[in-house]
């Protein structure tokens, strides 16, 4: 299959180097010294069992790539407006994107600019980051959930199913994509806005109780905004959340990285979302209203 | 009349330093290298474009001091455990403790230990730190000062002890309400040091964005509706002075409490943010905004070992 990777970062990186390594016409795009050590020395990929590199095609400039079947979307959401015009000369008549991004609005953005039915939502759940100019550490194994937004049995999702399991990336197809991108954005903008808003990793501040009720409470915000709006979703889901949390391993989530290490962050994807998307619908969020006050001023890089 | 500041770092070293060089009779208790620079050198303070250096008595045990007139308490809050019984030698039948440390709580728990009729309630009003041993830099000017007896009266000591005050230079307020006073304070301090700390921004800077003023709003509303409660009306003027306060703070000033989060310190957490949703829950009143601050700082309370 013929693939581009918008955003050859950990995530997309990680992917990339899979389906290359599989055999399939994969084109990365990417910068700086990234792409420039991605071109000289190719893609190389650490994971948990083991280590490969793999000769990949890199470019920042997606009209070289020309149409593809597939184009997974990887950069990281404050990067939407510039980047999203920029696919068009990746669009074929056929051509499938799977928005693999944080929050819950990529794919109706994407929809909006390059016609709805030709996303595939899909949430990822990994721990991988580029660990020096073309190279990704992968800590924990990445999965894909995707899936059309209406279509039910379709095709293509069965196609591009088959190419990420014979990758080796456990991929399932959801019937309700949405609802999955919801079920991770509730977790994930909660830890999120806790962990960076009091500056302390997951596994360290759920052993406060005050936290892990913090935790619980901005999830509860979330969950409650979609519901709302009409997501299926149950409201067991915070506290299986928790417990599933408490199994893992003590972890930094990627906002409360990006915040220490001063770097521009997700926040308007995460926190923000649940407010903007609450008050679209009069529902209140005052936790996560807290996390953004206190976070905003550092969101595009520390604040002096 | 014979003084011992107890806690003599940037607040008490510098009224310390300004009452020595007055002429009146000040013992500071400190401790390791600050203790050895004052002894050996005497304190020096910094202020705006002078300086001065003064000769003064200096221990760090309080037994070897005896009785005094008057204890100035003015170590951190969190240290409250430990130098509330420390002060005991200094501590005579007719010796006044003035607690101008930050919170509203201070002055209960001296008088748990050596009586109310003892404690004078009080408040410190100056930007102050110590620079190096031995040296104390004063930020704000003048010093200021305001304190009272529980039940309001203008006693006879107190009006003594705001003489001493005033014979330095320091601005004293004797105050027919210090429980208002405290709770004033209070109502700008436990905000701007709570949100500028979970911030890691100036409060300034904060409050200068719309979301960053909506959540002061609702934290000095949370402060005056449990001050209100508890016995001490804050109204709206009140509410609208700690905000202009806060407003009118030096671009960049950070709150103590601040800076010491951004130095790996230990935090004064509990007097400043904690108690406010410890009274608020005696009187039924909901802290949610200070029940999230609590939170979110808890983890950094005790500082990092590495700056222990």
């Amino acid at each position: 299959m013929r693939i581009a990777i918008m955003g050859a970062g950990g995530v997309g990186g990680c992917l990339g180097g899979l389906l290359a390594k599989a055999g399939n016409d994969v084109s990365l795009i990417a910068r700086g010294e990234h792409l420039e050590a991605i071109r000289a020395n190719g893609l190389k990929i650490i994971r948990p069992d083991g280590e490969f590199i793999v000769k990949v095609d890199a470019t920042n400039d997606p009209a070289e790539v020309g149409p593809v079947d597939l184009i997974l979307y990887t950069v990281k959401t404050f990067h939407n407006r510039s980047v999203i015009t920029t696919l068009k000369p990746l669009m074929g008549a056929d051509t499938s994107i799977i928005s693999l991004q944080n929050g819950v609005e990529s794919h109706e953005l994407l929809g909006s600019v390059l016609g709805p039915s030709n996303i595939l939502p899909g949430a990822y759940w990994a721990s991988a980051h580029v660990q020096t100019p073309g190279v990704i550490s992968e800590d924990v194994l990445s999965k894909i959930s995707f899936g059309e937004i209406e279509v039910t049995g379709s095709l293509r999702a069965l196609d591009i199913r088959k190419v990420f399991r014979d990758a080796g990336i456990e991929a399932d197809i959801s019937t309700d994509p949405v609802q999955v991108l919801w079920q991770k954005f509730i977790v994930h903008s909660s830890l999120a806005g806790v962990t960076s808003a009091a500056q302390t990793r997951a596994g360290e501040l759920l052993q406060f109780p005050d936290a892990r009720k913090m935790f619980l409470d901005a999830m509860e915000e979330a969950l409650a905004v979609g519901i709302a709006r009409g997501i299926n979703l149950s409201e067991n889901l915070t506290q299986e959340s928790l417990e599933w949390i408490d199994t893992l391993p003590d972890f930094q989530v990627s906002m409360h990285g990006d915040f220490e290490a001063g770097r521009v962050t997700e926040l308007d994807a995460l926190s923000g979302a649940v407010i903007r998307l609450g008050k679209q619908i009069g529902v209140k969020t005052p936790v996560h209203s807290f996390f953004y006050s206190v976070l905003l001023p550092h969101k595009d890089g520390r604040a002096v | 009349m014979k003084i011992a500041i107890m806690g003599a770092g940037g607040i008490g070293g510098c009224y310390g330093a300004l009452l020595a060089q007055a002429g009146a009779d000040v013992t500071l208790i400190a401790r390791g290298a600050h203790l050895a620079a004052i002894q050996q050198k005497g304190i020096k303070l910094i202020q705006q474009d002078s300086d001065f250096t003064v000769k003064v008595t200096a221990n760090d045990d309080p037994s070897q001091v005896g009785p005094v007139d008057l204890v100035i308490f003015a170590v951190k809050t969190y240290q409250n455990a430990e130098a509330i019984p420390f002060i005991k030698p200094l501590v005579a039948d007719d010796s006044t403790v003035l607690t101008i440390q930050n919170g509203v709580t201070s002055a209960e728990e001296i008088g748990r230990e050596y009586g109310d009729e003892r404690v004078l309630p009080g408040s410190a009003y100056v930007i102050s730190n110590i620079d190096s041993p031995g040296v104390v830099r004063q930020r704000s000017f003048p010093a200021r000062v305001a304190f009272g007896e529980f039940n309001g009266e203008l006693s006879k000591r107190a009006t003594l002890i705001q003489e001493a005050f005033s014979d330095a230079g320091i601005e004293a307020e004797l105050s027919e309400d210090i429980n208002r006073a405290l709770w004033l304070k209070a109502l700008y301090n436990s905000p701007a040091n709570g949100l500028a700390s979970a911030a890691r921004l100036a409060p300034k800077d904060l409050i200068e964005s719309a979301e960053g003023a909506s959540q002061f709003k609702l934290a000095i509303q949370e402060v005056a509706d449990v001050a209100t409660a508890f016995g001490v009306p804050m109204g709206e003027e009140d509410v609208q002075g700690a905000n202009d306060l806060i407003t009118k703070r030096p671009m960049g000033a950070r709150g103590s409490m601040q800076v010491d989060v951004d130095a790996g310190r230990r935090l004064e957490l509990e007097a400043m943010v904690g108690s406010i949703g410890q009274i608020g829950r005696k009187v039924n009143v909901p802290t949610p905004i200070f029940d999230v601050l609590y939170t979110v700082l808890l983890p950094h309370i005790n500082g990092n070992s590495q700056n222990d």
